[in-house]
């Protein structure tokens, strides 16, 4: 090689640019995660009460769990769980350029927080029939407390991210949309990983 | 948060795997409700640290975030076997 084409080289191999190093980072917005921990520490506090309350309480808990519909619970696991996965992949797909593609992975998320409200309130309407409302006995009080609390923050969830798919729709640019939809897709994480214990919490455990 | 396509696909499948061997092991009540308590929540704890880790992409978290989920975790995980295991039977 030339000493000239050699230097060329050697100087372009210095020059060029470098990955980015890991950047620590929260997705989204930062502000949005104190939120996020906010929820998270909520319902640490509610597994908490709960717990201390059936230490004392345990054959009414026991009692109580026995009653429940596990199928449903344990079906709408598996669907929370998925709708988490085609989040993810709504997001990756974004990240790529793939507008298309996000919208639907969006819509797919969406309905399957469709079907779990549809179960949970199927659930909720077999209970009652079975003759179990909060004011049955304290495992009802909290089952219908923190699974209700639950569903509201999933329809919170669907509502957002619908309003995303909106905005995507009418903005196909992931620039001006990450903000956005990382902070839809934390959220919808969320609400998830809370399922994660409250199904084993108020189902399983005993 | 974003990971490859066959990273994101083995979350779902371990949090599909995990999810229904619990349902698996809360039915079979051949180990005892301790045993059984101890796994469930344990498994729950899991697939938290799956969803956290792949889902909500905590490896590039701040620190301090990633201790504050990582506690959050194990505290729950505590809290209800903790208070389970001392219940009266």
């Amino acid at each position: 090689m030339d000493a000239p084409i050699r230097q060329a080289v050697d100087s372009a191999d210095t020059n060029a640019p470098r990955p980015p190093a890991a950047v620590s980072a929260l997705p989204g917005d930062a502000g949005f995660w104190t939120f996020i921990a906010a929820d998270a520490i909520l319902f640490a506090l509610l597994f908490f009460q709960f717990s201390l309350d059936r230490s004392h309480h345990a054959q009414v808990f026991d009692a109580g769990r026995g009653e429940l519909v596990i199928t449903l619970g344990a079906v709408n696991t598996l669907v929370l769980v998925t709708s988490s996965w085609l989040m993810a992949r709504g997001v990756r797909s974004a990240s790529l350029g793939d507008i298309d593609s996000t919208l639907r992975w969006i819509t797919g998320t969406v309905g399957l927080g469709g079907v779990f409200a549809v179960l949970k309130i199927t659930e909720y309407v077999l209970e009652i029939r079975f003759g179990h409302a909060p004011s049955t006995s304290t495992f009802f009080m909290y089952y219908f407390m923190i699974t209700g609390i639950h569903l509201v923050h999933l329809l919170a969830g669907v509502i957002a991210l619908s309003a995303i798919s909106l905005r995507l729709r009418s903005a196909p640019n992931y620039g001006r949309n990450r903000v956005f939809l990382e902070c839809g897709a934390s959220y919808w994480h969320l609400v998830d990983l809370l399922w994660m214990f409250i199904f084993p919490l108020l189902y399983l455990a005993r | 948060m974003n990971q490859t396509k066959q990273a994101l696909a083995n979350a779902w499948i371990g949090l599909v795997v995990l999810s229904i061997l619990s349902f698996v092991i809360a039915a079979s009540s051949g180990i005892g409700p301790a045993v059984e308590t101890v796994i469930v929540i344990a498994f729950a704890a899991m697939k938290g640290r799956i969803i956290l880790l792949w889902f909500m992409g905590a490896r590039s978290f701040p620190p301090a975030w990633r201790v504050f989920f990582a506690m959050w975790l194990l505290v729950n995980a505590v809290v209800i076997v903790g208070f389970h295991l001392v219940s009266p039977a």
